[in-house]
């Protein structure tokens, strides 16, 4: 976290990426966080990292896509993790 | 050290008769390029290794909620930002979005909110840095769109 504030706090993920996230109190429901696009993180280790994001208590979601995990972040956020160097190409057409 | 770090894949379902304008403004007016398509969707690529799959289905349009800022914004980058600002205004196939802040904030075609920014340029401001936007007016401008 590079900064924090009632209002907002600044995340950055790995070297250059990153989030502000700002905070309200109306509450979505869970379809409605399913609209929005689907962000891809990478890491070395996926199957420790994965184990790591379901032990925390994430929502995992069901999709086609049976060889990667797909979850939403607390804020609702739906993610695709993926392994660093593994082959994506499936999904560049 | 990071544990993760973002992905260049990315993934939207949009609705079906949005195909055509998403086409002409992510190809046309952003210089991406479609890798491959069928009838279901489109794998688009921005720059050289940034990829959005739209996932065309008969679903309802949310671009009043994705405007809310309650899904996550994307930020764009250009070299010549006073160009492109006019190419993407010039579209047709956006609404300009009225944030209190420098840049141009816009609605592409199937809804995602993007933030113009110039591939040089300071952005520490967005990165926790000084003072940061104003949240509040951000806010109160999201309220009115």
């Amino acid at each position: 976290m590079t900064k924090k504030s009632n209002q907002v706090d600044y995340f950055k993920m790995g070297n250059d990426f990153y989030i502000a996230a700002l905070y309200d109190d109306t509450v979505l429901s869970d379809s409605d966080l399913l609209k929005s696009i689907w962000l891809e993180i990478k890491a070395t280790n996926a199957e420790d990292m994965k184990r790591k994001i379901l032990a925390f208590g994430v929502k995992e979601i069901e999709t086609w896509d049976k060889a990667h995990l797909y979850f939403q972040a607390p804020g609702g956020q739906v993610f695709r993790l993926v392994g660093d160097g593994e082959d994506l190409s499936k999904f560049e057409g | 050290m990071a544990y993760v770090i973002f992905g260049n894949h990315s993934s939207v379902i949009v609705p079906r008769q949005n195909r055509d304008s998403i086409r002409k403004f992510y190809c046309d007016i952003l210089g991406g390029k479609i890798t491959k398509e069928d009838n279901e969707r489109d794998f688009l690529r921005l720059g050289e290794n940034f990829y959005i799959g739209f996932l065309y289905e008969d679903v309802p349009d949310e671009s009043e909620f994705l405007r809310t800022a309650r899904s996550v914004w994307l930020e764009i980058k250009s070299e010549n930002v006073e160009e492109m600002s006019r190419r993407i205004l010039e579209s047709g196939l956006v609404r300009k979005l009225n944030v209190p802040d420098p840049h141009l904030y816009f609605q592409a075609p199937g809804g995602q909110c993007m933030r113009l920014v110039g591939i040089n340029e300071d952005l520490s401001f967005y990165e926790g840095a000084g003072e940061g936007p104003d949240v509040a007016k951000v806010k109160g401008a999201l309220r009115n769109e």
